[in-house]
């Protein structure tokens, strides 16, 4: 099945096997490898995407179910520039220890940043209760969060 | 052999075109999140998908009269940001923010959870206590209505035919309701039901309980009612007062529904927190509620 979408920015023409899930797609065909398989169930959001703007498990969805969608990845933040503040803070908080799970947290707290750009600690520690971390317990990720949101309503 | 076939119809009567060759291994695709995890847990590499997220009918929550009418394909974030619900259908929507992580919540559809079925299900404790309907649409294009309760089987099974899907779920609400849920699990975020509850009242003016429904959920194949905890509520005022008796009913009720259980030790001192959160929940809308009165 020829599927049309837009994954970063690029406009795709692709004839892939649409009952395959879209972890599998963005890894294999598109060879984008930031997207990470940990759990395969949705429970651990290793996999997580932006699917029209709402972040979701890539390993839950069909490639078909992505006909005309447009899907971002961490490598598509790298390429337009947008992860740069967000990795600075990241490092500058230790919230990055072995790095399985932290494509996945970038794009969740991306996601909540591009809808609510001041959110409360709350409001982010909801946005990333789907992104399991075994490393850092948490609290430095939400740091990290949080002083981007400081640095962009100064 | 299936080919692994993908179809994406866009309207009802496409739909209907598409169930007409629909056999074994051919499955609904909505939100995707359970049956993705399944097909791959349960090693399925020959099937067929339809998928029904792209009919843009079944994505609308409406209100006509006094009945609110959901799309099948409706996410859970969608309910729990619908002004509509959160006002007629606060359980609802209270269910809904509770169902897994913010992932699961932007793919995870209300017709899905029906389908689906789950003993631990967070929305079909609440429809069931709404005594919510479905229509279902079949491969001759018929559309029939039935009963949430009676389609559902519990334990993962529902009771739809092989060419059928569930496009609506349709639900009555009345004035001077109130509806609370709560759940039990593992952890506070991205957990499933040990225990959940559904309490919707119906307040007259002289501050009686005219009418209760109450159901538990993962307590069972499927929620039950539960005849004992609204009887402790009908005819009584609506005060805190009632919660000390309720609570030792809903603890009666939790050891009638799993006499022998391992777990029903713990669930029956568990749902009494279940039941006060309720309860407070309650009290607090219906004191919103008098405040909009006196405004």
């Amino acid at each position: 099945m020829i599927i049309r979408a837009l994954i970063n920015g690029e406009k795709i023409n692709k004839d892939v096997d649409p009952n395959k899930r879209l972890l599998d797609f963005l890894r294999e065909d598109m060879r984008l490898i930031s997207v990470k398989e940990g759990c395969g169930e949705g429970e651990c959001g290793a996999c997580t995407v932006i699917l029209d703007g709402k972040a979701v498990t890539s390993c839950t969805i069909f490639t078909g179910q992505i006909q005309g969608c447009e899907v971002v990845t961490l490598e598509g933040l790298d390429k337009s520039g947008e992860l740069d503040k967000i990795r600075d803070s990241f490092i500058k908080h230790g919230a990055i220890q072995c790095g399985f799970c932290t494509p996945g947290m970038i794009l969740s707290s991306k996601a909540l940043l591009d809808k609510n750009s001041n959110p409360t600690k709350e409001e982010i520690k909801r946005a990333i209760e789907g992104n399991l971390c075994r490393c850092t317990g948490y609290n430095k990720i939400v740091e990290a969060v949080e002083e981007i949101v400081d640095s962009e309503v100064k | 052999m299936h080919k692994n076939k993908f179809s994406a119809p866009q309207t009802l009567k496409e739909l209907s075109k598409a169930l007409k060759t629909k056999k074994e291994n051919c499955f609904i695709a909505a939100g995707g999140t359970d049956l993705a995890v399944k097909i791959n847990k349960n090693r399925i590499f020959d099937y067929s998908i339809i998928d029904i997220t792209k009919i843009q009918e079944l994505e609308k929550i409406e209100m006509i009269n006094n009945s609110i009418i959901i799309g099948a394909c409706t996410t859970m974030q969608s309910i729990e940001n619908s002004e509509i619900l959160k006002v007629y259908a606060p359980a609802l929507v209270k269910a809904a923010s509770k169902v897994g992580s913010t992932q699961i919540r932007n793919r995870a559809t209300i017709g899905g959870n029906i389908a689906n079925a789950s003993q631990s299900a967070d929305t079909l404790t609440v429809l069931m206590t709404y005594n919510a309907e479905v229509e279902i649409i079949n491969s001759q294009g018929k559309i029939v209505t039935n009963k949430v309760n009676d389609i559902v089987k519990g334990l993962e099974k529902n009771l739809l035919n092989q060419d059928e899907v569930i496009t609506k779920i349709k639900f009555k609400v009345e004035d001077n309701e109130l509806s609370s849920f709560s759940k039990v699990g593992a952890r506070k975020a991205v957990t499933i039901s040990k225990i959940n509850c559904c309490i919707k009242i119906k307040i007259n003016k002289s501050n009686l309980i005219e009418k209760a429904e109450v159901y538990f959920g993962a307590i069972g194949p499927k929620p039950i009612k539960s005849e004992i905890v609204e009887n402790v509520l009908v005819g009584k005022k609506f005060s805190k007062e009632v919660l000390s008796v309720l609570l030792d009913k809903s603890s009666l009720q939790v050891n009638e529904a799993i006499p022998t259980r391992a777990s029903r030790y713990y669930k029956r001192i568990a749902v009494k927190g279940l039941v006060d959160s309720i309860l407070n929940d309650l009290i607090e809308q219906e004191q919103s509620l008098e405040g909009d009165l006196y405004e």
